[in-house]
């Protein structure tokens, strides 16, 4: 049994109407999206700004409700669950947020910030407690902890302030992380620190990662296995190396070929694409790609294609594909 | 040719704590239709050297010691009305985030024509005629520039400014950040824009960026700076293949890639300096694995040590990196 099965999950933002507008709009963050993610795996969530890539992320640690679909997390569907039974479950997952800037409480020093899920968990004795936060910072390379625990985010740099934020999402023992965009903050020498921290804990504690990002070439660093997400939906998932380099949707083709690559030798060819990403808003029905897409044919228009299975675990959404 | 030649140049900024030394003895030299990368990580003087150059300093910044000769001429005691001759038409500027810089009240042709009145002596349809050719050149309908800012997308805007940019036929352009904010999809086709652009004109680049993936692609040669100093100048591929500076080789270590197989991170232990009170000697040695004590003592000297690539270490050419 897959750690979390994630059925036709769908989100969808209600615009607020003018006085006189009588047709509700939506934003269709992410629509009709399904996978599984196994216990100890690191999952890639990737796309353009605005494909629902955090939407979807938030959506399965329940920080928003969905409006459709299915989360089940071991067998338990939790996409709907409310009060105590929402906080039980919140004990097994953890967030890790952008910008470490912004996500750390300033009033709070680093000991109240690393302490505060388990004081809402109820967790041990202030004295355990105390325990336990320097043992996080231990954990996260913040040594000796005693330097940092009763100090504030303002007198720490970016990256040790990602750590903290990383010791706060371990320090009630969760199972399972989602990370939003956690190095895109970070200097370039300070960013592959934090990338083989979080690996190294994750096969330390065996924990599930999923990892939200727009960087590709961070994701491949980063995951086992890669969805790509273009206007609210799921357009590929692979393995990470069989996605990077035998990509079936055009989109994921073209996406693959503008990432730059550092090194001057290197002649990428390029799939140039017309036009640009559509509005999530009310969108017209069938493929999201078809109308920048130069292999598209009149059922592209006409229907939506299902994500499906073409090779041993390599799923594509595409009629034309191959 | 050499069309810009950087010497010895100091820029400090006073702050209350003390100065702030961004810019300590850096030289450089771009030939005439050169593209010139700077790249190094958030606070090592990248966009203070732009800045130096066209003297756009704020209020707080001064140049304290060295020349930037432009065309065989020396910029630093020329007066504001002087400098105001080179900017747009000698040197232009392409600031990070300009493109949220445009009034949103005006149309973008009209902030362009406006610039072009200010600094040449043509008449209005003569600057309107010269706009609707930037447009063409920049990839753009020459009709958008009737169009506001906001009906105008990230990479259109962007388009916008680099038109802006070219206005007034400069003989050099910096660019800082030009492709930071967009996706990954535009940022490529604003990239092959430039270099069409550049080729086509013979235009000579200084590209600011901290990603050292986008100047690979983008540089002929590439500046790598760290806190204050360029530590490294050499052309694009030397740079890669054999690099004299820990540094560098700590930066190209710390980056993943899309390409080739894939190799672990080694991240550069520590943090960057604090620039109030940078380190002694060579301000790298606090986090380079080879310092040894005349590193700490005394400053590196910055000089060639093949043809055209230099470098600023002890050690150099003595490190077996890589």
């Amino acid at each position: 049994m897959p750690l979390l099965d994630v059925q036709n999950l769908t989100k969808l933002f209600a615009l607020k109407g003018g006085l006189f507008q009588k047709q509700q709009n939506f934003v269709h963050a992410v629509e009709d999206v399904s996978f599984q993610i196994e216990k100890g795996e690191s999952f890639g969530l990737a796309g353009e700004s605005g494909c629902g890539k955090t939407t979807c992320g938030k959506l399965l640690v329940r920080l928003i409700d969905p409006t459709e679909g299915h989360i089940y997390f071991k067998g338990e569907d939790i996409a709907y669950l409310k009060g105590s039974a929402l906080k039980e479950f919140r004990k097994n997952v953890q967030m890790i947020f952008q910008d470490p800037y912004e996500s750390l409480n300033p009033r709070f020093s680093i000991m109240d910030t690393i302490a505060e899920p388990l004081i809402i968990q109820d967790i041990g004795t202030p004295e355990e407690r105390e325990e336990l936060v320097a043992n996080a910072l231990k954990t996260v390379d913040l040594n000796p902890p005693e330097d940092f625990i009763f100090r504030f985010p303002h007198e720490l740099s970016g990256g040790q302030r990602q750590r903290i934020a990383v010791a706060r999402a371990l320090v009630i023992n969760p199972e399972f992380i989602v990370a939003d965009e956690p190095m895109s903050m970070l200097d370039v020498s300070i960013r592959a620190g934090v990338m083989n921290l979080l690996l190294e804990l994750k096969e330390r504690f065996n924990l599930t990662l999923v990892f939200v990002t727009h960087d590709l070439a961070v994701a491949r660093y980063m995951c086992n296995r890669v969805a790509i997400m273009y206007v609210g939906k799921m357009v590929e998932l692979a393995e990470t190396e069989e996605l990077i380099g035998n990509p079936y949707h055009p989109y994921t083709k073209a996406l693959l070929s503008a990432v730059p690559v550092p090194d001057p030798k290197e002649k990428r060819e390029r799939i140039e694409l017309r036009g640009r990403v559509p509005t999530p808003i009310n969108p017209p029905p069938g493929c999201r790609f078809a109308p920048r897409c130069e292999y598209a044919k009149e059922i592209c228009t006409q229907q939506d294609p299902v994500l499906t299975e073409v090779e041993n675990g390599h799923w594509v959404a595409c009629f034309q594909r191959g | 040719m050499k069309i810009l030649e950087v010497n010895n140049l100091r820029m400090y900024f006073s702050t209350k704590k003390g100065d702030v030394k961004a810019v300590e003895g850096v030289s450089l030299e771009i030939g005439k239709g050169e593209s010139v990368g700077l790249v190094g990580e958030s606070g090592c003087g990248k966009t203070s050297i732009g800045i130096s150059i066209l003297k756009l300093l704020p209020d707080n910044g001064r140049i304290l010691d060295g020349e930037i000769l432009f065309k065989g001429e020396d910029l630093v005691p020329k007066s504001e009305d002087e400098m105001r001759a080179v900017r747009w038409n000698g040197i232009s500027m392409i600031f990070q985030a300009a493109m949220n810089a445009l009034n949103p009240v005006y149309k973008v042709g009209d902030q362009i024509v406006e610039a072009i009145m200010i600094h040449e002596d043509v008449t209005k349809e003569e600057a309107h005629e010269r706009v609707a050719r930037l447009y063409e050149l920049v990839g753009m309908s020459p009709e958008r520039a009737e169009n506001f800012p906001h009906e105008y997308s990230g990479g259109m805007k962007q388009r916008a400014i680099i038109a802006m940019a070219l206005a007034c036929d400069p003989d050099m352009i910096i660019a800082d950040e030009p492709t930071t904010a967009l996706d990954v999809i535009v940022q490529d086709s604003i990239i092959k824009e430039i270099k069409k652009i550049q080729a086509k004109l013979n235009m000579t680049m200084m590209y600011i960026s901290h990603d050292i993936s986008v100047i690979a692609e983008t540089c002929e040669r590439i500046a790598v700076m760290y806190a204050g100093n360029v530590v490294e100048y050499a052309d694009s591929v030397t740079l890669f293949a054999s690099p004299l500076h820990p540094y560098t080789h700590g930066l190209l270590s710390s980056f993943p890639s899309i390409k080739g197989p894939l190799k672990k991170l080694t991240p550069i232990p520590g943090e960057p300096p604090n620039l109030l009170n940078p380190p002694t000697g060579c301000r790298f040695h606090t986090r380079c694995p080879y310092a040894q004590r005349l590193c700490k003592e005394e400053v590196p000297v910055f000089k060639e040590f093949k043809e055209r690539h230099y470098a600023a270490c002890h050690y150099a050419g003595e490190l077996s990196l890589r």
